[in-house]
């Protein structure tokens, strides 16, 4: 035989072959997956209220996709804003129905799509794009009447509260919105910090440190008996006198100082002690916490600190907040983020408590950037998060009359579909849930996966060490990119919205120039007109 | 698209898709390849440049236009090489041998290390240095080395020269070792392409016994707990605990071995196939019981290169003590930069080196083996010390692994806590124990392993080949891990 000596190769070949061959027809019929992933561990944090709210999705019927919605402006082409008529300070603007079809849809991508490389064989981070359904802008006009006042005046606070999941878990993404406003509008300080965080160790814009015995609860297990959550969605406790908590600056720009840092507590108990220690001093101030409201301030300081420092005693009963450090002029932004939160706990706030934040604090914008602990949920459609959503955001009008806000749509996330990772098919159904329940409550809308550049863009940021492995997680270089795009469009709105009240104003001037114009010509006419004919 | 356009498609380079061991399109090209191979055993030389050619094709695959300086090395060293041979003029041979090392050295240098001796020329004289983004084409550290010890060989009169330029481009571009080693001395390798091919049954063997435990360790072990968690822990080390931290650690110890040994196995198992023998390139390197010894049993094609050819020519240890241990600590600092170009390798060389020297100087590895239980210990010891290392070896700079260490420097007894983040990451925590397990059970139970293999008949080869490649596919489409965060 001519190839005995090679029979052993041939036997190679038919190994591998055969083997290839019988796992090519026999692969239909085999589990496409090893590894399946069920989160069902109590340890895991996602918020009670959205569990409940999956529990009681399947008995709802599905109303969402045929019902249509009053939007406050036609639809925005992509280059104009529309600004409303602000007159004697009623906001017109015309009502005008439109349909739940003109809102983002599945059909509008390619979810195929590749993004094109460099030379050295590295996919390039694609660029924005532009939607032209629902954006809310004009939603948004008190909010920039505030920032307009500051700019020309240089006086006054705006302030906005920024809602999060863990996507800005640590003060990410957050903390480049905030020194991006303040460079451009005036402002230091990083805001309201809670006592505790879970992300405090990981905080780079502040670190802080609560040691000794707290408690603590907060709305992501649900409602608290009679006890009312502060803005941040947290209540503490200094169980003993071991309670203390210090606070020092880090390194964020406009953020160097922990600027006249004041703390925000509720009913005082009788011998409430707080000592203050500021620097590296050795000595301390006593402050008496008196106060016996729902809310009561005290200023600790009126320095800007690098480091302070408080313990409490006799406070086992006075439920403490967290301390605010922020300048009196300028922007502030209070970054809010809770691992696991969909959002709806935000439901929880009570709306006279709140009231009471808001009149010490003075809210003109609230932030909502949820929906990353909604898309790992397997959901067909997210009409339940819609309908759900909606009520909060209502609940925080309530709350916040005087505040704007604006729903911050999901970014990419990434799925492996056989082996290649590409755009979640949940991805777009939730942006289009956030768009129409921003719609619906008149809320502003941002869609971050549009900013990231759209479909299949989350792997390119992984690579690109922008976003973390799990393909949902921006990386802190990632959430200053995205932190700095969401301060961009805003701005460009802004713009728009200040041009045209430059606009408006000069034609004020304007016309009253022509109405003194007129009065006087009458008058003169009426002095040149003979008295008696 | 036409069908033609999509064969011209899956023809041509993307840089996107680099042409993998593990995946679909290496096994169909693979077997193509292998039968028109098996069919010209008998005919030498058009099998050279027919394996010549798929090799170009498959770094071509891997590299894009790059190839051209796989062809461009093989000219320039066979026929530097072929000068010095033939000469007896010391100085000249001497002379050529050091244009040739600039060549390649060179080669290297530029397509590697530019944009690091740039970075830190800006650093030292605040310069503005920038050459853009250098492609490094893949696998140029591992045939360079390769080059490099035929013309060394050659020079030091310990090798005869292959018979033709043909014969040594083969040897250079030979596929299977082509991207990620062993690095295979020409003196094993030239004298293989002129005896008979052949193959055993023990050979067949134990060739598809290294090819599916390779793919395997590299393509289910490694590339799922990469992905699904030690890269996350080293992306981001403050969002997860103490343990977490830890256990990334470990993970990424099992990762590395798992990806880079798996790799070499495959490469051996392929040129085995082939019938060419390739060396050892790791034996279980964690059981190691001192450094010196896990050096041994790591990237040996590696570490026994660099005996050979730096430390040897450095002077070895024939130049008193203290320079023996300065030219361990320099062969390992120069060997960690080989490992990539930033300070974080030189770092870890020189980790390596201080330990080294100091187990040569106090002679450690006697003391330790006396006694099992010193030997264990020894082992425990090492195992962590190499763990250690490798945290500034994955670590994306300085900061980062100080990160790591101080989160785990955080870590306190909690054994419950450390049960709820191993049922977290299930899927991760089996596939760990698997690895580890797999790894640290005894030389002979691998042998056994073996001998039951080579036992089974080729039917059930074929069904237990299939099941593999369900395995890696089925590995490949799972699940990404979701983000979990733990509430304690």
């Amino acid at each position: 035989m001519l190839f005995k000596d090679q029979k052993q190769f041939f036997y190679a070949f038919f190994i591998i072959a055969i083997g290839a061959l019988l796992f090519y027809f026999t692969k239909p019929f085999l589990p496409s997956k090893i590894f399946t992933e069920n989160s069902n561990s109590t340890n895991i944090v996602v918020d009670s209220l959205m569990l409940k709210a999956m529990e009681d999705v399947e008995q709802e019927p599905l109303t969402l996709d045929q019902d249509s919605i009053n939007l406050t402006s036609p639809k925005i082409a992509t280059d104009t804003v529309s600004i409303p008529v602000i007159v004697k300070d009623s906001i017109i603007t015309p009502k005008k129905k439109i349909s739940y079809a003109s809102l983002i849809r599945t059909t509008d991508f390619n979810y195929n799509l590749e993004h094109p490389v460099d030379s050295a064989g590295i996919a390039l981070i694609p660029g924005s794009i532009s939607y032209t359904s629902y954006k809310g802008s004009e939603n948004l006009a008190r909010f920039f009447e505030k920032l307009y006042q500051l700019e020309q005046s240089k006086k006054g606070k705006v302030r906005i509260a920024y809602y999060g999941d863990s996507m800005i878990d640590g003060d990410l993404i957050v903390q480049d919105f905030r020194s991006a406003l303040q460079t451009r509008f005036g402002g230091r300080g990083v805001g309201f910090v809670s006592i505790k965080s879970e992300s405090a160790r990981s905080r780079y814009s502040v670190k802080h440190y609560a040691s000794g015995n707290w408690t603590q609860r907060n709305y992501m297990k649900g409602r608290a008996d009679s006890l009312p959550y502060g803005v941040n969605g947290a209540i503490f406790f200094p169980a003993d006198s071991t309670a203390s908590v210090k606070y020092l600056a880090s390194g964020i720009k406009n953020s160097y100082r922990l600027n006249s840092p004041r703390l925000f507590y509720g009913p005082a108990t009788d011998n409430a002690l707080l000592k203050v220690t500021e620097e590296k001093d050795t000595t301390f101030n006593s402050i008496a916490l008196k106060g016996k409201n729902g809310l009561n301030t005290v200023n600790l300081s009126s320095k800007n600190l690098k480091k302070i420092e408080l313990d409490f005693s006799g406070a086992q009963n006075t439920p403490i907040y967290g301390i605010d450090f922020s300048d009196a002029t300028g922007v502030a932004v209070d970054g809010f983020s809770n691992r696991g939160n969909s959002g709806l706990p935000l439901s929880i706030l009570n709306i006279g408590q709140m009231k009471k934040f808001d009149q010490e604090l003075g809210y003109d914008l609230i932030i909502l950037q949820f929906g990353a602990n909604v898309l790992t949920r397997e959901s067909k459609s997210y009409n339940w998060y819609s309908s759900r959503m909606t009520k909060v955001i209502n609940h925080l009008k309530q709350a916040f009359p005087n505040t704007d806000i604006l729903i911050l749509g999901t970014a990419d996330k990434g799925t492996k579909f056989e082996n290649l990772v590409k755009t979640d098919t949940s991805v777009v159904k939730l942006l289009r849930a956030q768009q129409h329940y921003a719609a619906k409550t008149e809320s502003g809308f941002m869609s971050l996966f549009h900013l990231m550049g759209g479909v299949n863009t989350m792997p390119i940021w992984t690579d690109q060490k922008l976003a973390n492995n799990d393909f949902t997680h921006f990386s802190p270089k990632g959430s200053r990119k995205i932190g700095r795009m969401i301060y961009g469009t805003l701005m460009e709105d802004y713009s728009a919205f200040a041009k045209a009240r430059s606009k408006q104003l000069q034609l004020q001037i304007e016309q009253h120039k022509a109405d003194s114009l007129a009065t006087s010509t009458l008058n003169d006419s009426l002095q040149n007109t003979p008295l008696h004919d | 698209m036409s069908r033609l356009d999509s064969i011209w498609n899956w023809l041509s380079y993307d840089s996107q898709k680099p042409l993998l061991f593990n995946s679909e399109a290496f096994l169909y090209l693979f077997l193509g390849f292998y039968l028109l191979y098996i069919l010209m055993t008998n005919v030498r030389r058009m099998r050279i440049l027919y394996v010549i050619a798929f090799s170009l094709f498959f770094y071509y695959k891997c590299s894009g236009i790059y190839f051209l300086l796989l062809i461009f090395s093989s000219f320039v060293d066979y026929y530097i090489s072929d000068l010095i041979y033939k000469s007896n003029d010391a100085s000249k041979r001497k002379w050529l041998l050091i244009t040739s090392c600039i060549i390649n050295l060179g080669l290297l240098a530029y397509f590697k290390y530019t944009g690091f001796l740039a970075d830190n020329f800006n650093a030292l004289f605040s310069g503005d240095l920038s050459f853009g983004n250098i492609f490094l084409p893949i696998g140029i550290s591992f045939y360079t080395f390769q080059t490099m010890s035929y013309t060394i060989d050659i020079y030091r009169r310990e090798l005869e020269p292959a018979r033709n330029v043909w014969d040594f481009m083969f040897f250079v571009s030979f596929f299977p070792q082509l991207v990620a080693g062993p690095i295979v001395r020409a003196k094993d390798f030239i004298p293989q392409i002129y005896e008979k091919l052949a193959l055993s049954k023990k050979e067949l063997s134990y060739a598809l016994f290294l090819i599916i435990g390779g793919l395997l360790k590299k393509a289910v072990i490694s590339d799922y707990i990469s992905v699904n968690f030690v890269d996350r822990v080293f992306n981001f080390p403050d969002n997860y605990s103490a343990f977490e931290n830890l256990l990334a650690v470990y993970g990424y110890t099992l990762q590395i071995y798992c990806d880079f040994s798996g790799y070499s196995d495959i490469a051996i198992g392929l040129a085995l196939l082939m019938g060419f023998e390739l060396p050892a390139n790791f034996r279980t390197p964690y059981q190691s019981t001192s450094v010196t010894e896990f050096w041994r049993r790591w990237h040996i094609s590696l570490s026994g290169w660099l005996r050979d050819y730096l430390y040897i020519s450095m002077g070895g240890n024939r130049k008193g003590k203290l320079r023996t241990y300065f030219n361990l600590f320099m062969t390992m600092l120069l060997g960690g930069l080989w490992h990539g170009a930033s300070w974080k390798f030189v770092l870890w060389g020189a980790m390596h080196g201080t330990v080294l020297a100091v187990e040569k100087a106090f002679n450690i590895t006697k003391i330790t083996s006396k006694h099992f239980t010193l030997k264990f210990i020894a082992g425990i010891v090492t195992f962590h010390f190499v763990a250690f290392c490798w945290i500034f070896f994955r670590a994306s700079d300085f900061d980062n692994a100080l990160n790591v260490v101080s989160n785990i420097g955080m870590m306190e007894w909690n054994p419950q806590i450390w049960w709820t983040v191993l049922t977290g990451y299930q899927n991760v925590a089996i596939v760990l124990l698997i690895g580890f397990l797999w790894h640290f059970v005894p030389q002979q139970w691998q042998d056994k392993q073996l001998a039951i293999f080579h036992r089974i008949p080729v039917v059930g080869k074929m069904i237990l080949f299939a099941a593999v490649i369900w395995v890696i596919s089925a590995t490949a489409s799972s699940e990404v891990q979701p983000f979990i965060y733990f509430q304690f």
